[in-house]
């Protein structure tokens, strides 16, 4: 059965998620209150949700062609 | 939290993703091209370019648009007649039976704002089956709330399935996908990686959807209230009673001056004539908005008498209102030029996989015969 994680655990599972969930609210509500600067700031941040994809992903298939 | 409440979770979350997973692969795959409707639009050649502008070049007044209108649909009248906000040289016009018809037997053109050239229909048949699969399933309003329905279940599977990262990552570092596993245990973990690292735009895009299927249902709560009660104000009829219609029609082009004095800095987002939705019998409704990123989404109506030219009622929106039109950026991602487009895109194809993995891990559980006990172990014990 799953094991219901202690909160210390949680922390630090959550972390990151966090951090790229508050980096995405950001970005969505930048683009709606600035021009310029805050279309920047829009790309950059949903853009690190797509680069976590790339790199993370990225890793397993270089791993898998090396076992593979 | 109990493991009892966990089991309460995982039950949460799969039966709200399963009701809707279907028609959120729907909503994604229309989704898709409805980003790029002006590009692909443009590609398949279903609007005509405006000329460019000569140096000096005026734009016509708004009663030149609508007489080339009414002169290509003989027999209509004017409803709204606007401009495309992110398309400066382009003005719809909006004609029907009657000022009075039903939305959904009007006629859309578009037309150049300094030649009064027709440019065509505002989008291609295509995009149009797109537009209606993605908003209402092509059944109206029923459709959008049905809709609006299973993004509340989206928005709940997301809720859920954030409760079950964890107990499904903790032993695992951000990110990991372990490939040389079984095939169930590597779409597992791209499930939660994908599934988590979309969490805050899912949720934002899915919410904000759910708010635009409410938006027949707002419009006419307005209308009822406030719109009524800016009538009423006027002094002619009482309540909720319609004023008399104008003896001789005023030209628009007057009556987006009148509004545009009564409301300095503001720009004009669109005009409904006399006797539609969005005025009243005797009233033009002139629809401004502001200049800024955020107030340019937001509309103030101003009503003019359509016989003397006088300013009649004006007032902000009510809060659901701007809330409806705020949010209508942030579902449909453009406002951050093509840059934030292209990532609108990849994020709804990221969210495919997320559909698509959650199914299968659905479909993959389904078909082990091993006790539930087994069946319910996510990470490695080691």
């Amino acid at each position: 059965m799953t094991r219901v994680p202690k909160a210390a655990e949680g922390r630090r599972v959550f972390r990151i998620p966090l951090l790229v969930g508050l980096t995405s609210l950001a970005g969505l509500l930048s683009a709606l209150f600035f021009e310029g600067p805050g279309w920047v700031a829009a790309w950059i941040g949903l853009g690190l949700p797509l680069a976590l994809v790339a790199w993370h992903v990225g890793l397993a298939l270089i791993r898998t062609e090396r076992t593979g | 939290m109990t493991t009892a409440s966990l089991r309460a979770w995982r039950f949460v979350h799969t039966w709200t993703s399963l009701i809707c997973t279907l028609f959120m692969l729907l909503l994604c795959l229309t989704g898709l091209p409805l980003i790029f409707h002006h590009e692909i639009d443009e590609w398949l050649g279903a609007q005509a370019e405006p000329a460019a502008i000569q140096a000096g070049q005026a734009p016509l007044p708004l009663a030149r648009i609508a007489d080339a209108a009414l002169a290509q649909h003989p027999g209509k009248v004017m409803q709204y007649v606007g401009f495309d906000q992110h398309e400066p040289r382009a003005v719809f016009a909006i004609l029907n039976a009657s000022a009075g018809a039903h939305p959904n037997d009007s006629v859309t053109k578009v037309y150049d704002s300094h030649t009064a050239a027709p440019l065509g229909p505002p989008m291609s048949g295509f995009m149009m089956v797109m537009l209606r699969l993605h908003v209402d399933l092509y059944a109206g309003l029923p459709g959008k709330l049905f809709l609006g329905l299973m993004g509340t279940l989206l928005v709940a599977a997301i809720v859920s399935g954030v409760v079950l990262y964890a107990p499904f990552t903790r032993r695992l570092a951000f990110g990991t996908i372990r490939t040389g596993r079984a095939p169930r245990t590597i779409w597992l973990d791209l499930h939660n990686l994908l599934g988590i690292v979309t969490v805050a735009w899912l949720t934002v895009v899915g919410a904000t959807g759910v708010i635009n299927t409410l938006s027949e249902p707002m419009i006419n709560h307005w209308k009822a209230t406030e719109l009524a009660d800016m009538v009423a104000s006027q002094g002619q009829g009482q309540g909720q009673q319609q004023p008399r219609a104008p003896a001789s029609l005023l030209p628009v082009d007057r009556a987006v001056e009148q509004a545009r004095a009564a409301a300095p800095g503001m720009t004009v987002s669109f005009v409904a004539y006399p006797g539609t939705a969005f005025s009243t019998s005797r009233h033009y409704g002139v629809f401004l908005r502001g200049d800024t990123p955020l107030t340019a989404r937001l509309l103030q109506p101003v009503l003019i008498d359509a016989e003397t030219g006088a300013v009649g009622a004006t007032r902000h929106l009510p809060w659901y209102l701007t809330a409806l039109l705020v949010s209508q950026p942030l579902h449909f991602g453009d406002y951050g030029g093509l840059p934030l487009r292209i990532i609108w895109a990849l994020l709804d194809l990221v969210s495919i996989v997320v559909l698509g993995s959650g199914l299968y891990l659905w479909l993959a559980r389904r078909g082990r015969t091993a006790p539930a006990a087994l069946t319910l172990r996510p990470a490695p014990t080691a």
